[in-house]
């Protein structure tokens, strides 16, 4: 029996358009299980990216609830929201977004900081540990401009876990990378969904779609299809690309 | 019609931008238009004023006994005069409304034609004016807040031997001549009865006091055929009559028009200088809001050169944008001076006593402005060169480098200072977006010490000091204004006064008005030389045939230290040497000093009536009149100077207000609209920083607070660049403005209060509106913030 730590019921969003109303996520049903690598698949402009924004509190759903640890993120307060994504949850942008005038060490440590129960000592050495982790002790004193992307996204992943996040958030991690980082950076989400990590990550990119245990897909603003995976395995890379093809084409993507 | 349709687009796109541009610049044109406008409908009143009141070219004060029928003969018949009139003058030593008190000279006389009654709003001049009865008189502008006095209040004058005499105040009246707040002899009209009267009642005192009440006042005209300025006319004609030397004082036209906008030209002069700072900001301001929008709108820039927008169409789109937003603010400008004019000359009122003339002087104003939107231009055209460095494919392939750079700068980040090292750590690594930010502080803040120490110095006896006037703790002499010189009592007050306190310095001090080289100026004659406030150069006149003068009189006359002069006082002429340049307020500069012997030596019918003492415990004062009273009883006036007396400030608390009003409003105001334009500018390009930081986090409070820290940061660091330039220029500054007052050397007093204070205010307001400026971080969503 799954754990539910996030529950979305009946999100909808819309945004004012042409003095209009347009509707991106339409009465949306959503858990999310503990320990799970959950990826949410669609076409553009399906409402992924805005579903994501709406689960992990960064955007308000127009209407419905998003439930975490029995609060609603839609109406909780802005601290409250606050201390939430220093503590419980952690995100991943497309363009990483990384402070362009911290180092990548600083960048790293800075959400640590936040924590209020962890000293700066115990902030330091888990920075440290997440950089070697992620590959980037060597750059650690470089600003974001100067290193690589791949780099920038192993940072950004690593400042998203510093707290050690509940949910970890990805809006499209591997979508300004190239081939090679984004093997690096989809291994290092495996890894840490291997660890006990649970993943939402949107995307539209079948390798990384590929690593999911629970992948959801969205339509014009609903879920209309869900399929669920074994934890990744390299080994089995083939047939679960074929299973996972299958089952988007069956969702005429 | 691309252009149009690009600059349309720009303006609605930049509205911000573009209303706090419109918003500087109508602030200094509104100034602008209104100083100017005030300044010019004074200078126009005064001169119709003074032409209608007949007065000719110089108004002379002489004892009527001065002027022998030899006298009159010599003048009327000069061919350098056109004509001369005399009006009878009763000389009164002072006057006093409730417990407001004046020392002045006042010249009780009948109404003559020329005088012009104030309604009772003081907003225009009544066609009629009624004639006084016994008991009442009217009283030119210049005395209402001199005495803080209304119509209906009853006001006391002195005459000799402490003979006083009541009278209503029937109304206040315009009189050109000397009616201004700062001219120290006035004109007040009474009825030919009472004229009368008093004239019988002191008349017979002259004899026995020595002093004078019977003096006539002439007024001559220069012949119409001598193209003589006013004041070489006034030196042409005493030279060959001798009038001017016989005279107690004279007042020429130039004189009259000068000391009525004396205060009005200084606050215009100050008000200037701020102006110009004021618009070097806006230049600041545009110059850093042009830079920013080139770097942020790179991409839509390169864009449209790739569309065939060439690099001067897109200057031009960028000039029109602001030059747009500033002819917006001219026009804004001139509708708010209208308001604006009424309020400062309605202010400058009270001290030319003249009404102005109303309305704006657009022409001048708009040819200034005009010159203001030139610079404006030039800057646009510098600061828009940039255009032509912009690739159309870096554009198209995401736009500019990173704009952040390592600095040596930086400092760590620390968990325990979080948001203060990080708005450390953006600024250090963006310096040059704040070095604009940095000026305009400076600026503001160098305008703030800069009028808090002009503040402090009229409050303070410094000012007096500098000024060549005595601050005395102890004057001591007696109601009758009689000559004390020779009395034998002093001894005895010497010994009372140094039984409570050391005595610092004894003096006394004789005014009169003598001839220097022909030019009649205020004389200022001290027992002690050495006790002579404000010497610059040289040293006091020690010897009786040396005398000092100000700067003014050297510049006046030609004349420098080591010069012989020629002084004529009463009958006597005599060559003295020029010993030293000091520094004195009388007569605003136009005096010169001596000592009591070398006055002696002129006139020796001279003599002082009281002696002042500066004490080593000024607490004692009070205690030193007591004693004084039992001794010699009510007799001998003793008069203790209040810590808080200073007459200075009580004539120009109103300037020094208005212009700390108009300094401190305006500073605050551009500081507003300057923090508004920067923050919104910086918050712009730093939104998705401020993303991700609320993303990790970070609560809006908390991201504010380092937004407006950042500011407040920039803010103390102009600030202290403010008060050094304040220390190094603030004095020299001051010195050629206040030079018009006779105030050319100016020492502050940098007190904590007139350091803090500025650095607070500028500080603490743009902690304030930068913190209000981010406010968008509480609306908006990060999804927002990171992806737009």
């Amino acid at each position: 029996m799954k754990t539910t730590i996030l529950e979305a019921k009946g999100v909808c969003k819309s945004f004012a358009h042409n003095g209009g109303q347009n509707h991106v996520l339409s009465h949306v049903d959503l858990k999310v299980y503990e320990g799970d690598f959950t990826v949410i698949m669609g076409a553009s402009g399906s409402g992924k990216s805005t579903l994501l924004y709406a689960l992990s509190g960064m955007d308000r759903a127009t209407a419905g609830t998003v439930l975490y640890q029995e609060k609603n993120l839609v109406t909780m307060k802005e601290k409250e929201l606050a201390k939430l994504r220093h503590t419980d949850f952690g995100f991943i942008f497309q363009q990483m977004h990384l402070v362009s005038n911290l180092s990548l060490f600083e960048n790293i440590a800075v959400s640590g900081y936040l924590n209020k129960e962890k000293t700066s000592a115990q902030v330091r050495e888990r920075t440290e540990m997440l950089l070697a982790r992620m590959g980037i002790t060597e750059v650690k004193t470089h600003l974001p401009s100067q290193v690589s992307g791949g780099e920038q996204q192993r940072c950004a992943i690593a400042r998203a876990v510093v707290n050690e996040p509940r949910v970890l958030f990805a809006d499209e991690p591997t979508g300004a990378l190239n081939r090679k980082n984004t093997t690096e950076v989809l291994g290092l989400l495996t890894d840490l969904n291997r660890d006990g990590q649970s993943i939402v990550m949107v995307t539209h990119d079948m390798r990384a779609a590929l690593r999911a245990t629970r992948l959801l897909y969205l339509e014009d603003g609903k879920i209309i299809g869900e399929l669920s995976l074994p934890i990744y395995d390299s080994n089995e890379e083939k047939s679960r690309e074929t299973q996972v093809n299958a089952w988007l084409s069956s969702m005429k993507w | 019609m691309e252009i149009l349709s690009l600059v349309k687009a720009n303006i609605k796109k930049k509205k911000s931008t573009c209303i706090s541009v419109l918003l500087l610049t109508a602030i200094v044109v509104s100034l602008l238009t209104a100083m100017f406008s005030v300044r010019k409908n004074y200078e126009t009143s005064l001169v119709q004023a003074y032409e209608e009141a007949e007065c000719g070219e110089i108004s002379i004060y002489m004892e009527t006994e001065k002027l022998t029928d030899a006298l009159r003969e010599s003048v009327e018949q000069s061919a350098l005069v056109e004509n001369v009139e005399y009006a009878k003058a009763l000389r009164t030593y002072g006057a006093k409304v409730g417990e407001r008190a004046d020392g002045s000279n006042y010249f009780f006389m009948e109404l003559p034609e020329y005088v012009k009654l104030f309604s009772s709003s003081f907003d225009e001049l009544e066609e009629e004016i009624p004639p006084l009865s016994e008991g009442e008189i009217y009283l030119p502008y210049g005395l209402k807040s001199r005495l803080s006095c209304q119509v209906g209040d009853l006001i006391t004058v002195e005459f000799l031997h402490g003979q006083e005499a009541s009278f209503l105040i029937k109304g206040f009246v315009q009189e050109a001549v000397q009616g201004a707040f700062n001219i120290g002899w006035k004109k007040v009209f009474i009825s030919k009865a009472d004229y009368d009267r008093l004239y019988e009642a002191c008349k017979p005192l002259e004899a026995e006091t020595g002093a004078r009440v019977d003096y006539t006042s002439v007024y001559v005209e220069q012949a119409e055929n001598n193209e003589l300025s006013v004041m070489k006319f006034q030196r042409e004609l005493n030279l060959e009559t001798g009038l001017i030397s016989a005279a107690m004082g004279t007042l020429n036209k130039e004189q009259t028009l000068n000391y009525t906008t004396l205060m009005t030209s200084m606050i215009m002069n100050i008000v200037s200088v701020f102006l110009v700072l004021l618009y070097v900001i806006v230049l600041i301001v545009m110059s850093h809001s042009i830079s920013t929008e080139i770097e942020m709108e790179y991409v839509t820039l390169g864009v449209l050169k790739s569309q065939g927008f060439t690099e001067g169409k897109l200057r031009l789109v960028l000039m029109l944008q602001y030059l747009l937003s500033q002819f917006a603010g001219v026009f804004a400008g001139v509708l708010i001076a209208i308001p604006m004019e009424r309020w400062i000359s309605r202010l400058c009122q009270s001290i030319t006593a003249i009404l102005p003339e109303r309305g704006l002087s657009v022409g001048m104003s708009l040819l200034l402005t005009f010159g203001l939107l030139l610079l404006s231009v030039l800057l646009v055209l510098w600061k828009t060169a940039k255009v032509a460095k912009i690739s159309p494919v870096r554009a198209i392939s995401g736009g500019q480098a990173e704009i952040y750079f390592d600095s040596r700068f930086n400092l760590p980040v620390s968990k325990r200072v979080l948001s203060a090292s990080l708005s450390l750590r953006q600024l250090t690594s963006a310096g040059k977006r704040y070095i604009g930010t940095l000026f305009i502080v400076g600026i503001l803040t160098f305008s703030m010490v800069t009028i808090h120490l002009i503040g402090n110095l009229m409050s303070s006896t410094k000012a007096l000091e500098a000024m060549g006037m005595i601050t005395p703790d102890v004057a001591v002499g007696n109601e009758e204004h009689d000559i004390l010189e020779d009395w034998d009592g002093w001894n005895e007050v010497r010994e009372i006064i140094a039984g409570h306190s050391e005595i610092v310095q004894e003096n006394a001090l004789f005014n009169c008005y003598a001839s220097l080289n022909g030019e009649n100026l205020y004389l200022e004659a001290y027992e002690n030389p050495e006790g002579i406030p404000g010497m610059k150069k040289g040293r006091v006149p020690l010897y009786e045939n040396e005398l000092v003068i100000t700067e003014l009189v050297a510049d006046m006359l030609e004349i420098s230290m080591g010069d012989e002069v020629e002084v004529v006082y009463g009958e006597t002429k005599k060559t003295f040497l020029v010993s030293g340049i000091y520094q004195s307020g009388s007569d605003s500069g136009a005096c010169f000093g001596m000592s009591f012997a070398g006055v002696k030596d002129l006139h020796p019918s001279s003599g002082w009536g009281q002696r002042y003492y500066l004490l080593e415990s000024r607490e004692q004062a009070e205690e030193i009149e007591q004693a004084l009273t039992e001794r010699f009883g009510d007799t001998l006036a003793k008069r203790v100077y209040a810590e808080d007396e200073n007459p200075v400030e009580e004539q120009f608390g109103a300037i020094v207000t208005a212009l700390k009003a108009i300094i401190y409003g305006f500073s605050l105001l551009f500081a507003f609209v300057v923090v508004r334009m920067v923050c919104t500018r910086s918050f712009l390009q730093e939104r998705t920083d401020i993303g991700v930081f609320k993303a990790i986090g970070f609560s809006s409070g908390k991201l504010r607070t380092g937004f407006a820290l950042r500011f407040a940061f920039v803010a103390l660091l102009g600030s202290g660049i403010g008060i050094l330039c304040s220390i190094l220029f603030s004095e020299k500054l001051l010195g050629l403005l206040l030079g018009a007052i006779g105030l050319t050397n100016v020492v502050f007093d940098f007190s904590v209060a007139a350091v803090a204070v500025p650095i607070a205010v500028v500080t603490g307001s743009f902690f304030v509106f930068a913190y209000f400026a981010a406010k968008k971080v509480k609306k908006v969503e990060v999804r927002e913030l990171v992806t737009e």
